[in-house]
């Protein structure tokens, strides 16, 4: 009976486009959220190299305050909401049904309305550029700046829409990704034997099952304001503008996490690999990343301090306590990599590139954790610096990285490495022109989100150097692309496990089979594939 | 792609030798909770945070406000709608009895049981939806009346808008178990909707004592 | 690996979290997302170890 359904001509009438469309495959998925994402992140780029174009010199030269009002705004909704989560979820969902010897995901059907969701709302977003206008008061939405009064227009109401889609199809991912890993691991993989990337993932998903409805709630309420006459915001009105950001952040604080911890899971993949020693302290990592995500929950308002009207020691003192786990990762990750037999691959380049620029992002985000200093440095430049050192510098390189990484696995031939080490150093050395100065330029007092500036306020050469710096990135994605290009035209093809790595996912064929794997090794510990290939497993026992 | 290919050209008698991955998902994955039940609880987990962003909205205008209900508007005053809200309670409350009635019934594998308290369930579900657009429509005031009207529509707005969704939910459990889809071993949509109903109804008697009771 | 007990903690920590936030800051809203995030963290951790295979 089932033969008739399931003969090769029936797969076969089914390939190509149709094919992607209707996938459930969840490596499939995987490969569409990771290309849809790589889309937004050209999209969030040329939003970017417009602000920077502008702020290059003081006056206005290329547009008005309200259009750049909407690209600074749609950069950073685009860049956080349709590439980094996204992005972070579609390695998670090509990844860690394999790491965990799983034939596929828990809900394969959410998995693909959790993608489908992306493009649509993505659309629904930018669909206000052509309608009068996106939305234009910060991706921070602050009321009453983002009230019917003051941000009139439909373009605000599209991005309600379009985020409330996104965070839908967040939370179907996160309750995807949970059941998966509790219930899918193959016999012997144990929860305390699953690769760190699969605890981040897990820590992740908490967050977005419980942050993200937060954050639905806040734009209803802000929607109903806007729309039907609400006074949840407006003060004029009996509201209170203040609940905006309390409810806001506390999403979009645990929302820092969504997008990093992923990222240090790609990393502690990596750099066990390419120092050819374990992971150092694993126990210890998973519960600083257990740490990190429950202290994410209660530090929302150190966003904020110059409001007044938070309990300051309270705030300040958990943002401080949040730092501990991160040492203890930097503690893992070094002495990884201490006396290692370090070998420098364009994944491991950029892994480093997310130790070096991430901790940065962490030091500089501490200052601002202390009161008295935030209220000198709060809304100005120097916030910009922070938070691009640990979503680019982190996030970004830890994406790329993970791309060199698993690019053979995904379509069996390797990226080129030539091509691929050009590409970090280039992108590397715009990234720190670009950001490094706006350390120096919020020191001097420029505040974020101007069009303009005075010429004698001393801000022009920094400016300069940061806008050559953002086009120098923009020139170090051209190698990538063209390097994907030619890799999957004539790229090296490579076996099974090219790198000698560690996880499940390198026991199957590149790229594996439907449903994944034909056999499995015995798992034993956190490194099956590395047991087996130096034949430590253990003998085996109830087989 | 090879093994992919070779998995699928070599099709054997039956079939299912290209879906069999028992290896990979023995008694070991079947036990614990039901893959389906699992993420519906887990969606109620992502619900409370929902309400509870709606919740704090509330606690945080009420608690900033002088007076509460706000003066200006008599209507504020909702204890003369104790009754009827109390009376859509107790539906409400016995629609989740007679929800779990039929979940039991179906774990004894009674189908009839099943669709008999179903239809009960979404009967009650219906007239609690159309008893609480009644007591809208008697109400003197609308969400744009200040923060009372925008808190009050809002909360009892998105509870109706999860009781159509339990609705919803109900509705395609009473159809499949009328074409006999459940028995005693597999249930599992049953199990999701009832839990999700029983999670509606909780969120109600949550709203029915703050609204209406402590005004 | 965890006894399904041993999650009411999770819910027992952060409503204590919470109560110290509450007597600090006498913040309402923040201290009803902190009591709900309590229940829910505590529902999502209780059936994930209730609900998973037993190592």
């Amino acid at each position: 009976m089932a033969t008739t359904v399931l003969t090769p001509t029936t797969t076969r009438a089914r390939s190509g486009l149709y094919d992607w469309l209707t996938t459930t495959d969840h490596k499939k998925i995987g490969i569409l959220y990771l290309t849809s994402s790589f889309i937004f992140f050209l999209i969030g780029g040329i939003l970017a190299l417009l602000v920077r174009t502008e702020l290059a010199q003081p006056g206005l030269q290329f547009m008005g305050e309200a259009s750049y009002n909407q690209f600074f705004t749609m950069h950073a909704s685009v860049m956080l909401f349709l590439f980094v989560i996204p992005m972070l979820a579609g390695f998670g969902n090509y990844v860690v049904p394999l790491m965990i010897g799983a034939p596929d995901m828990a809900f394969p059907r959410i998995n693909a309305l959790s993608f489908w969701l992306l493009p649509l709302a993505g659309t629904i977003m930018m669909l206000g550029f052509f309608l009068g206008g996106s939305a234009a008061e910060g991706w921070t939405s602050y009321s009453p700046l983002a009230n019917a009064k003051y941000s009139p227009g439909v373009g605000t109401d599209l991005w309600i829409v379009g985020l409330i889609l996104i965070g839908t199809s967040s939370i179907l991912g996160g309750i995807n990704f949970l059941v998966t890993i509790f219930k899918m691991r193959a016999p012997g993989m144990t929860m305390f034997r699953l690769p760190i990337l699969v605890w981040t993932i897990l820590v992740t998903s908490v967050l977005v099952v419980l942050g993200t409805p937060v954050l639905t709630s806040a734009l209803i309420m802000l929607f109903i304001d806007r729309n039907y006459g609400g006074s949840f915001f407006d003060p004029a009105n009996g509201g209170n503008a203040l609940l905006w950001q309390n409810v806001f952040w506390f999403y979009s604080h645990p929302a820092v996490y969504i997008m990093i911890l992923p990222g240090m899971g790609i990393v502690s993949e990596i750099i066990p690999v390419f120092s050819r020693k374990p992971l150092f302290g694993y126990k210890a990592f998973v519960f600083a990343t257990c740490a990190i995500g429950a202290l994410g929950f209660s530090v929302w308002a150190h966003h904020m301090f110059t409001t007044g009207s938070v309990y300051l020691p309270f705030f300040s003192f958990m943002t401080f306590l949040i730092a501990v786990p991160t040492g203890v990762k930097f503690f893992n990750w070094i002495a990884t990599m201490w006396k290692g037999k370090i070998e420098f691959s364009a994944a491991m380049l950029f892994a480093i590139g997310f130790l070096t620029m991430f901790l940065i992002g962490g030091i500089n985000g501490a200052f601002s954790a202390s009161v008295p200093v935030d209220f000198a440095i709060n809304s100005t430049y120097w916030i910009v610096a922070h938070i691009h050192y640990v979503l680019f510098g982190g996030s970004v390189f830890a994406i790329f990285g993970g791309l060199f990484y698993w690019f053979p696995k995904m379509f069996g031939v390797k990226l080129n490495e030539t091509l691929g080490k050009i590409q970090f150093v280039i992108m590397f050395v715009g990234f720190n022109l670009t950001f490094f100065p706006m350390h120096e330029l919020g020191l001097m007092g420029m505040p974020r989100r101007i069009a303009d500036y005075s010429p004698a306020a001393g801000w022009t050469d920094l400016n300069l150097v940061a806008t050559i710096g953002s086009f120098i990135v923009a020139i170090s994605v051209l190698p990538f692309l063209w390097n994907v290009f030619v890799s999957l035209r004539s790229g090296e093809r490579v076996g099974d496990d090219p790198w000698e790595a560690n996880t499940l996912e390198w026991a199957t064929t590149s790229p594996p089979p439907p449903y994944n794997f034909d056999r499995l090794p015995e798992i034993h510990s956190e490194r099956p594939v590395f047991d087996e290939r130096h034949g430590r497993s253990l003998p085996a026992s109830g087989h | 792609m090879t093994a992919g290919a070779n998995a699928l050209t070599a099709v054997p008698e039956t079939g299912e030798d290209i879906l069999d991955v028992s290896f990979l998902a023995d008694e070991h994955a079947r036990s614990g909770i039901s893959n389906p039940v699992l993420g519906m609880i887990l969606f109620i987990a992502s619900e409370v945070m929902f309400f509870a962003g709606l919740f704090a909205a509330y606690f945080n205008i009420r608690s900033a406000a002088p007076v509460w209900p706000p003066t200006g508007n008599i209507e504020f005053d909702l204890h003369p709608h104790l009754a009827i809200a109390g009376f859509l309670t107790i539906m409400l409350v016995t629609s989740s009895v007679t929800c779990q009635l039929g979940l039991w019934a179906i774990r004894r594998g009674d189908r009839t049981g099943l669709v008999r308290a179903f239809t009960i369930t979404i009967v009650l579900g219906v007239l609690f939806l159309a008893g609480q657009l009644y007591d809208y429509s008697t109400l003197g005031f609308g969400i744009n009346d200040g923060p009372f009207g925008s808190t009050f529509y809002t909360l009892t707005g998105f509870h109706g808008a999860h009781v159509f969704a339990g609705l919803l939910m109900l509705g395609v459990i009473l159809y499949r178990g009328t074409a006999g889809q459940f028995s005693a071993r597999h249930h599992d949509a049953v199990e999701a909707a009832s839990l999700y109903w029983h999670f509606v109804d909780v969120v109600w008697i949550c709203l029915f004592s703050l609204l209406y009771i402590l005004g | 690996m965890i006894r399904p007990r041993t999650t009411l903690l999770i819910t027992v920590v952060i409503l204590a979290v919470s109560a110290i936030y509450f007597a600090l800051s006498r913040d309402v809203t923040g201290t009803a997302m902190l009591v709900a995030l309590s229940i829910g963290m505590g529902l999502l951790g209780y059936t994930l170890v209730v609900g998973s295979p037993r190592d």
